[in-house]
């Protein structure tokens, strides 16, 4: 029964038509109506049921796409969409679901919910498709799709300085989209019909497009990454935007990135592919310790985080680019802990930021007062330097010992940025506890409610099982 | 006889409405401007079904032909025009002004656009286009209130006079060397010359010039930007959307059928004209406040975005670039529908600022145009989509990919400029206030959303069919 | 069993750490204190029973990797922690007496888990739980420590250690697949980089036990309570590194590179520690100092003799352990007084905390003289210890019981020896460490009569002088030259590379290009788009031209 009802597509559309719902929702916000709220916690909630139900239904010990569903679109060009999911693609997405969530409860108190939850549910709904994508022109119409949510949240919910983000945001992502779009074309015409994503890595093609359509679709996944130049619009973004769930939602989509790289990278590699890869092994490990270094001078803690965050996806591109399975299902575990890891840093930081704002306070010290939010907050920069309370501990370890076992240098290079990172991160979390900075006259800022500590212990310990075993829920 | 007479029957119905609406002017005291519209709603409805029923019947082949090409445009522009007639409409309730002489002026030029799109002679489509121009002269006569409208209505009637003459000029030229105006004569003698024809190259190069003017492409597309922008509302959406399609059907049917041997030497002088029509486009929307020429400067782009994808005339790029202004046309109307229900102290808004902070008072109408917005950009899941990748797939496919990167370079320009416009309505606080909106409104644009929807989600329902009416022009 | 021990501590410890109240923190100390000391007494006794299981829990196996926690005892297991677990029971104690502690419920839970993650550490085989335990000791550190100044340092210190401990098992398993510990030693044999793991190991090692050049972080605990800094020094992080060392020493048996480094930074240790005992004029500072030499010691002597067993070590790290309590009674007689050129002249009202320190300084001594007697090997070491110790007790014996009296009012009229709670555990413990080692000879005789004479004479007096200069007693050198060598660096990179890439080429140049080329054009279309008569007439004939021009070009 549930297999017929094509659990896939009823993933990506729940969020849609959750986001229908929450378009016609009455919000009054002064009273505490939150129905946009609540009903996006349900549609979420209730994909996330249905993705454990994929999960039972997929064979963990088999490779490719499993669960495949096909549609026909077009006849000319004869299009087909072809949904399809493995365990990578749904660990990724109950990971985005989950940090989806907690992104939720950072707005809950915010005002003008009701766009916020809107977009977010219909960015929700594209980047699962994306993930479930199993043909290149679905690949590509989610792929560009989820940016126009994206843009709407950052223009809305941006700050004074959000003219220059939303500009450099449409000008990275829409120049990445309309190339891998002319890859795709090319593709697609190259290859005289419809070609899913899990045969992409294996066609062959003649030299000189191949070299335009390499060029093309990395390019345009470069684009989603924050790696040099294209690191900018992120650093932007993730500096003029106070909204956690923005944030959140923001800072996933360099994971579309990733998720490109894994789905598109050639499987033999000739000499071009190893031209670019060993270019674009250079230009992300400069990248690498550049934003490290920046991060650990920087004050600012949003950039602390983007810091921490680049690294860190960096780190996942440049263990893809050694094309191992066993690799990339680390990298899928690794993200599973790091997105929820992100998304509770963010929800909590900025927590704190709208308290000290709302009373005037500095940063430093401010944790001293709130013994519960210093708790998570504290467990949470732990989990991401990467100590044994997340998935993050063992699978950070297998990756990088991966990359030492192709290049040295590069795996040195990622433990001295992670490094840098981390201490960048633990340098703004003392700050946060520094009583003697903390000025007694002022008031304290308030502690998290009893239901918000509840729900972030409830992450915590999903977090604590995945360092574990990173899929204890199927055996639950 | 009585057949040659029927295949008039469509054109003459739309006519033969003329003398009953000034009847009606002449003896009903309470005429209002619902009864105008109900007297050419029946016509144009009476006008589609003959155009049906006879889609293959050819009174005079020699000067005119129905086939299942120009049905297919004849039926396009007919419901468009029915549509755009309604909400015109509405318009002029609000306005409480006489709808007589647009809606006499749209069914003339109507009629032009049917003959033209079915004509095989080269005289009968100068005369059609010139009706159709001095309509649209007549229409922009509606609307005087503007200061700038006397230079305007000017330098518009001389454009018209000019590319008349321009016209006149190529047929003259082309009759001297090719004896007829004929298309079948004119294309086997110019298959026979060549292009060593001097005076036949000037006359084909006239013709092609009023036709680039017609669809007003750059640098020709002056006078569609003023007109846009000092016509009245329902003038303006007139002529942004009927008489396109009776220019791109007459376009394409030229081309194939009548100058197709000597069209290689138009083609780069062609993509020269959409190239600049595309860059002038973009920058234009980038720049650009008054939301008039604002969707003027978009149409530029778009028309320049067509005759690229058209650019090879083959039956593939026909059938892209007709999709793509299928696409465009769709999300256009529903544009000058959001506008129409954008007003303030019983003023339409036409400022880009004034239509700030549009979404917190008029969120259904915001989020309608923004998703217009989104179709025109191109961006997917939106119809645009299928517009774009129609033409970029069309154009790898004959491998210009030059093109390809120009086309994707001004899309990117363009959207940019889109973008102010849903910057304006949802980033930016709002300081005015606006006035309620028709319920009409609302059920135009919901019906042309889920047009649009239906079209996305089941585009074989608008391709397949369309796809074998077109190749028939071949 | 060892499992059954880990687990109460571990249950106890995070128990006491979510239900900690104010209110009961005394009871749940000495509550801890009790389930210590009879954990410490079970212990001892399957130690001294020889008792061996084998528990193994297997938490998953991937592909390549098995991942388990080893709980498996032997008695060479016993014997390495038991020590440790002794001074962690100790430090129950003293957390529990200690009157200057606000929160001994906290801290003895924590003391709780440190020594369950040591028996954790000590019983691992598998290189990831190595990591896993050392990163979670430094935790533990982190919790005890509660001054933000020491924990700021502290944490840089143990995140650089455990990411080098990380990218050095992580070099190894790219070599050998395998997280075992053999892996390790295989690899230290014939792997590809066995330098750069051992000098990585090292480097862990060297930071998490403070040795020169790492040993900021050890003086930052100078800020802490007495208690919690001895605790620190002796239970947590160094702790670590000494099991870490024991496991691991045979990476650096092939290994002269490093083995040269290692004796480098143990003579600079003792020799920095030597004179820190000495010129420091805080009592805080010279017991840190003291700790610097011990750990000095330890890796010089354990690298030079590869035939002693490190469990060895541990009393005399025990003993030194009872040093840091005895200067803390120090202390507390001296109603907190913390710098010693205000003590002095004392000796006749502070008999009893005189006895206690000459029978601590005996114990050493009985024990360096069993270390020398057991093996030939380091002897130099020893010799260098001995020699070191036997500088400066007496010396501090001079500066605190004899010589001139510069104790203030208050500290004179408050002046007492320890009280019953604390000298009569001392003198049980001391009596047992005498009684369990059972060694006497003249060399011990020579040696304590060596102390009294250097007591009598006293030559060092001239060292007092230095107590009055603060650029001495004041100066972090390291602290700053770390600022300037590493941070400031750093700083200044990576303000000059968002300086030039980021606001220069990417903000000024590539983004705001496209911005001025896009308003270039906008202000170029906004000219041509006037409504004039001549733009008209302009543009229709430039598009006939056009037309007409690319035409003729294209026949």
């Amino acid at each position: 029964m549930i297999e017929s009802l094509s659990l896939l597509s009823v993933i990506i559309f729940l969020p849609f038509v959750g986001m229908l719902f929450a378009l016609s929702s009455k919000s009054d916000e002064s009273i505490g109506n939150h129905n946009a709220f609540n009903v996006a916690v349900f549609t979420v909630c209730a994909n996330l049921v249905l993705i454990m139900r994929i999960f039972y239904n997929l064979d963990i010990s088999k490779s490719g796409l499993q669960l495949v569903e096909r549609f026909n679109w077009l006849e000319n060009p004869n299009i087909d969409i072809i949904l399809g999911a493995d365990v990578f693609s749904v660990i990724i997405i109950m990971a985005v679901h989950l940090a989806f969530i907690i992104g939720l409860y950072g707005i809950k108190r915010q005002p003008r919910q009701k766009p916020l939850v809107v977009f977010g549910l219909l960015f929700l709904s594209l980047i699962t498709g994306f993930f479930l994508a199993g043909d290149i022109f679905s690949f590509y119409i989610f792929f560009e799709a989820m940016l126009f949510p994206l843009f709407m949240l950052i223009g809305i919910y941006g700050n004074i300085r959000r003219d220059g983000a939303i500009y450099r945001f449409f000008l990275y992502n829409f120049l990445g989209a309309a190339v891998l779009f002319l890859a795709v074309i090319i593709l697609y015409n190259h290859q005289e019909g419809k070609l899913a994503i899990s045969h992409f890595s294996n066609i062959k093609i003649d030299s000189k497009i191949e070299y335009f359509m390499l060029t093309s679709i990395f390019i345009s996944f470069l684009s989603r990454i924050p790696i040099w130049p294209f690191h900018y619009w992120i650093s932007s973004i993730s500096s003029s935007i106070r909204n956690p769930l923005v944030f959140i939602i923001t800072n996933i989509l360099p994971l579309t990135g990733i998720y490109g790289f894994m789905r598109f990278l050639p499987n033999g590699m000739d000499m071009l592919s190893i031209f670019y890869i060993s270019a674009l092994e250079i230009i992300a490990v400069i990248t690498m310790v550049f934003i490290a270094l920046i991060g650990f001078t920087n004050r600012d803690a949003q950039y602390k985080f983007f810091s921490y965050i680049t690294v860190y996806y960096i780190m996942y591109l440049l263990a893809l680019l050694n094309h191992d399975s066993f690799t990339e299902i680390n990298i899928a575990f690794s993200c599973f802990s790091y997105l929820i890891v992100i998304a509770a840093l963010e929800f909590l930081s900025d927590y704190l930021y709208f308290e000290q704002e709302e009373k005037g306070l500095n940063p430093d010290g401010i944790l001293c007062s709130v013994p519960r939010i210093s708790f998570v907050y504290s467990f949470f920069i732990l989990a991401a330097v990467g100590l044994p309370v997340s998935s993050l501990f063992v699978n950070n370890f297998l990756i990088v010992s991966n990359l030492m076992s192709k290049n040295l240098n590069i795996g040195l290079l990622v433990v001295v940025s992670q490094t840098l990172v981390s201490g960048a991160l633990l340098k703004n979390l003392y700050r946060l506890k520094d009583r003697s900075r903390l000025n007694q006259d002022k008031p304290c800022i308030g502690d998290i409610r009893r239901k918000t500590y509840g729900f972030l212990i409830v992450i915590m310990l999903i977090l604590l099982m995945s360092s574990f075993k990173p899929l204890w829920f199927l055996e639950m | 006889m009585a057949q040659q007479i029927l295949t008039f029957l469509p054109e003459f119905l739309l006519l033969a409405v003329l003398p009953i609406m000034f009847l009606v002017q002449r003896f009903r005291s309470s005429a209002t401007p619902k009864t105008y519209f109900t007297l050419s709603r029946y016509f144009l409805l009476a006008s589609l079904v003959f155009t049906i029923v006879m889609y293959q019947y050819s009174g005079y082949p020699e000067y005119y032909e129905n086939s299942l090409y120009t049905s297919l445009f004849k039926v396009i522009i007919y419901l468009l025009a029915w549509l755009w007639f309604a909400l015109s409409c509405k318009w002029f309730l609000v306005e409480d002004r006489s709808s007589l002489g647009f809606y006499a002026l749209c069914l003339v030029s109507l009629a032009a656009m049917s003959v033209m799109i079915s004509s095989l002679n080269l005289g009968v489509m100068a005369i059609a286009w010139l009706v159709i121009s001095l309509s649209n002269y007549f229409l922009l006569r509606l609307g005087l209130e503007h200061e700038e409208n006397g230079f305007v209505e000017k330098s518009y009637l001389i454009s018209i006079l000019f590319f008349g003459f321009v016209f006149v000029a190529g047929c003259v030229l082309l009759w001297q060397s090719c004896g007829s105006l004929s298309y079948g004569n004119v294309q086997l003698s110019l298959q026979h010359q060549g292009a060593d024809n001097l005076q036949a190259m000037f006359g084909v190069g006239l013709v092609l010039a009023v036709m680039l003017f017609s669809l007003s492409l750059a640098p020709f597309h002056f006078w569609y930007l003023d007109v846009i922008k000092t016509a009245i509302l329902p003038v303006s959406g007139w002529i942004t959307l009927i008489p396109i399609f009776a220019y791109f059907a007459s376009l394409v049917d030229l081309i194939v059928n009548m100058f197709w041997s000597v069209y290689p030497q138009f083609q780069v002088a062609l993509i020269a004209f959409a190239l600049l029509s595309m860059l002038i486009g973009a920058v234009g929307v980038n720049g650009e406040d008054n939301l008039r020429r604002y969707f003027g400067f978009s149409t530029v782009f778009h028309m320049g975005f067509l005759l690229i994808s058209l650019i090879s005339f083959s039956a593939n790029s026909v059938f892209s670039s007709f999709v793509y202004l299928l696409v465009y046309v769709l999300s256009m109307s529903g544009v000058y529908t959001s506008l129409l229900g954008i007003k303030s102290k019983g003023i339409y808004q036409e400022d880009l600022p004034s239509i700030s902070g549009l979404s917190k008072l008029k969120p259904y109408i915001a989020a309608a145009l923004l998703l217009f917005m989104v179709s025109l950009i191109g961006s997917p899941p939106m119809l645009g989509f299928l517009g774009k990748l129609s033409v970029i797939n069309n154009l790898v496919l004959e491998q210009n990919y030059i093109l390809v990167a120009a086309v994707l370079g001004s899309l990117i320009l363009i959207s940019n400029g889109y973008l102010r416009l849903v910057k304006a309505m949802y980033f930016e606080p709002g300081s005015n206030t606006f006035d309620r909106t028709d319920k009409g409104i609302y059920i135009f644009m919901f019906a042309n959303l889920v047009v649009v929807v239906v079209s996305l989600l089941h585009p074989r329902l608008l391709m397949n069919d369309f796809e074998k009416m077109l190749i028939t022009v071949f | 069993m060892i499992s059954n021990i880990f687990a109460l501590l571990l249950g106890s410890g995070l128990a006491s750490m979510i239900f900690f109240r104010e209110r009961y923190s005394r009871f749940l100390s000495l509550l801890l204190l009790v389930l210590g000391g009879a954990l410490l007494f079970n212990f001892y006794e399957n130690w001294q029973f020889g008792t061996s299981h084998r528990n193994i829990f297997h938490i998953f196996e991937y592909e390549k990797l098995s991942l388990e926690i080893n709980l498996s005892s032997t008695p060479a297991i016993y014997a390495l922690v038991f020590p440790f677990f002794g001074m962690g029971v100790l430090s129950l104690y003293n957390t529990l007496t200690s009157v200057q502690e606000e929160q001994r419920g906290r801290l003895s839970g924590l003391i709780m888990l440190d020594l369950a993650f040591l028996i954790l550490l000590s019983c691992s085989a598998n290189l990831l739980i190595i990591l896993g335990c050392s990163a979670l000791i430094g935790v533990v550190g982190l919790f005890v420590i509660n001054n933000f100044e020491s924990k700021k340092t502290y944490i840089f210190y143990n995140l650089t250690s455990d990411m080098a401990l990380f990218t050095a098992f992580s070099i190894v398993y790219t070599a050998r697949q395998s997280v075992d510990l053999s892996a390790l030693n295989q690899y230290a044999v014939s792997g590809s980089e066995p330098l750069l793991v051992g000098i990585l190991i090292l480097l862990s090692i060297a930071i998490k036990s403070g040795l020169f050049m790492f040993h900021n972080q050890i003086f930052c605990y100078r800020h802490l309570s007495f208690n919690r800094m001895i605790f620190l020094n002796y239970c947590v992080a160094p702790a670590a590194s000494l099991i870490l060392l024991s496991k691991m020493s045979s990476v650096f048996a092939n290994l002269d590179t490093c083995r040269l480094l290692i004796y480098g930074l143990a003579g600079l240790s003792i020799l920095y520690g030597f004179l820190g005992a000495l010129v420091y004029d805080n009592i805080k500072e010279k017991a840190l100092s003291l700790n610097v030499l011990l750990w000095g010691f330890i890796y010089g002597y354990v690298i030079s003799s590869p035939n002693i067993s490190v469990v060895s070590l541990s009393w005399l790290v025990l003993l030194f352990y009872l040093l840091n309590w005895w200067l803390q009674l120090v202390i507390r007689s001296f109603s907190d007084e913390i710098y010693i050129s205000k003590m002095g002249g004392t000796w006749q009202r502070l008999i009893l905390l005189q006895l206690m320190g000459a029978v601590l300084v005996f114990g050493i001594l009985q024990r360096l003289c069993v270390m020398a007697d057991t093996t030939q090997d380091g002897q130099v070491w020893l010799w260098v210890l001995s020699g070191s110790i036997l500088i400066v007790v007496p010396y501090l014996f001079v500066q605190i019981f004899y010589g001139e009296n510069h104790c203030d009012e208050r500290v004179w009229a408050f002046l007492q020896n320890p009280k019953f709670h604390s000298w009569f555990p001392f003198f049980v413990i001391c009596g047992l460490i005498l009684f369990h080692c059972g060694y006497y000879s003249w060399s011990l005789g020579v040696a304590v009569l060596f102390m009294l004479g250097l007591s009598w004479l006293n030559p060092l007096r001239f060292v007092a002088d230095i107590y009055e200069k603060d650029e001495v007693q004041l100066a972090e050198f390291f602290e700053r030259m770390y600022e300037y060598i590493i941070v400031a660096p750093i700083n200044i990179l990576g303000r000059i590379l968002w300086l030039t890439v980021d606001f220069l080429l990417i903000e000024r140049t590539i983004i705001n290009s496209f911005s001025n080329l896009t308003e270039f054009l906008i202000r170029v279309s906004k000219t041509i788009h006037t409504p004039r008569a001549l733009a008209y007439i302009l543009m229709t004939a430039f598009g006939l031209l056009m037309l007409f021009f690319l035409v003729q070009v294209q026949s």
